[in-house]
């Protein structure tokens, strides 16, 4: 493990003590602020008779008010805010001052275990995509040639693995709960697992844990992901396939995998382009085949006050797409597509992970 | 490059400026505060000094009295920094090296 400067590791350590406890203490006055507001007890009545017709940006809107008068709330999110930027503000210097000992471990030699790796610059980079600074990072996904060694290093070792961030819970374990999510597909085998915007290896590496004898395939638009991913099946020693691919166009033969896994993708890309991907999954999938999505729960199915908290990523933590996902029942587009026995259910006491399952008819 | 948010985070960009201060501090002393215990425990490894050394020295004579001086001084210039805000050369003197 690449070990960081006192500076470095004291800094990360620091938001890793700042995000759990804001987000969970003070997050908790906000919400009795609120529960206590005439305004927000009625978005909780209403919430609890089953919702209204109200368009979704109206009622986040009146639920936003609500929040904002309190002080615990605007405390709470500028925590959220401050973490999201020091992420990288302070990770990346930290890496920097050991960035030889850094590209060792992305450069350094590999064993084979059977897995590859195909790279595509022909393929198109997507109008949404281009120039987003996700999650504050900057340039992107693709925009420093050591993200990965600063997550697994920096920001995952010390900040993320404690939770308290979007819709991940204060103590949830990012990794187990892939490996809880990938679990709830249906069938106790699968010949091939194909993750759609796999990112890293991460989710991959659960399906293996749930599935050891299936082949599995990960695609994604950004190239330093693949790499990372490549890198780390290899340093696990799990052969794993991945391919420089948008979601949309897989390029896989029609009925050719038996699961298709979108782990925490929907909300990076605008629904529309969600729609295609299902569309795309239920393509490449072979009849009685199975596709699970998962990402942060619908706002219909969360407390009034935890709507507001995921919105506001929107806008603030570089997930343009987070809202207008959120406002979006994936189960139903699903079933458009074509997929029966569809079932939408949360995991977490937030709701989060919340889960889609659908079956490719026999 | 990462823009800042697209309005106050608070509501209020004043309220915003100040927190972002608050916790830079709040950041720099745990910064601080980690490498000295990290010290602490190097010196007392190398057989330097102990940590019960430093927790119960107790400081005394001209030491104790330089202590007192620049505690008073930072008291005076932190919680004072609001008030203080008028002054002539006189009162300057008067009050001497904050």
């Amino acid at each position: 493990m690449l070990n960081l400067s006192q500076r470095g590791r004291a800094g990360l350590q620091f938001l890793g003590s700042l995000q759990p406890y804001a987000s969970s203490r003070v997050r908790q006055l906000a919400k009795a602020d609120f529960e206590a507001d005439p305004e927000g007890a009625a978005l909780m009545e209403e919430y609890e008779r089953g919702g209204s017709n109200e368009p979704w940006d109206e009622r986040i809107s009146r639920g936003r008010s609500v929040a904002e008068r309190s002080v615990a709330y605007k405390h709470e999110r500028f925590y959220q805010r401050y973490v999201a930027e020091e992420n990288f503000v302070r990770a990346i210097p930290a890496i920097e001052e050991k960035r030889e000992e850094a590209k060792k471990l992305v450069s350094g030699p590999k064993e084979d275990c059977g897995g590859s790796l195909e790279l595509d610059d022909s393929v198109p980079i997507p109008e949404y995509y281009e120039g987003v600074e996700w999650h504050l990072e900057p340039g992107g996904w693709d925009g420093y040639d050591l993200a990965g060694p600063m997550f697994m290093a920096g920001i995952g070792r010390y900040v993320f693995s404690k939770g308290g961030y979007a819709a991940v819970e204060v103590g949830d374990n990012i990794r187990n709960q892939r490996v809880d999510v990938t679990k709830e597909l249906p069938k106790d085998h699968y010949d091939r697992i194909y993750e759609m915007g796999c990112g890293g290896a991460t989710t991959l590496l659960a399906c293996h844990q749930n599935y050891p004898k299936a082949e599995l395939i990960g695609s994604d638009l950004s190239p330093a992901l693949l790499k990372g991913g490549h890198d780390a099946a290899r340093a696990a020693g799990v052969a794993i396939h991945f391919k420089q691919r948008d979601c949309r166009d897989t390029r896989e033969p029609d009925e050719s995998v038996d699961a298709v896994v979108m782990y925490a993708l929907m909300h990076e890309m605008p629904v529309s382009v969600g729609v295609e991907a299902i569309e795309e999954a239920f393509r490449i999938l072979k009849p009685g085949g199975d596709l699970i999505i998962n990402d942060p729960p619908p706002f219909a199915a969360v407390h009034p006050f935890q709507a507001v908290v995921l919105d506001w990523d929107t806008d603030f933590r570089g997930e343009p797409f987070f809202s207008e996902t959120c406002a979006t029942e994936w189960v139903d587009v699903m079933r458009d597509a074509g997929f029966v026995d569809t079932k939408a259910f949360g995991l977490g006491s937030q709701g989060y992970p919340w889960i889609n399952l659908g079956t490719k008819p026999a | 490059m990462t823009k800042p948010p697209p309005r106050p985070v608070t509501g209020s960009e004043d309220m915003d400026a100040v927190m972002r201060i608050n916790t830079e501090l709040m950041s720099e002393l745990w910064i601080l505060r980690d490498r000295v215990t990290i010290l602490e425990k190097l010196l007392e490894e190398k057989g330097v000094v102990t940590r019960e050394a430093i927790n119960d020295y107790a400081p005394e004579g001209e030491f104790a009295e330089q202590l007192d001086d620049e505690r008073d001084r930072f008291v005076r210039r932190i919680a004072g920094a609001p008030w203080e805000v008028e002054f002539t050369v006189e009162s300057l003197i008067e009050r001497g090296q904050r």
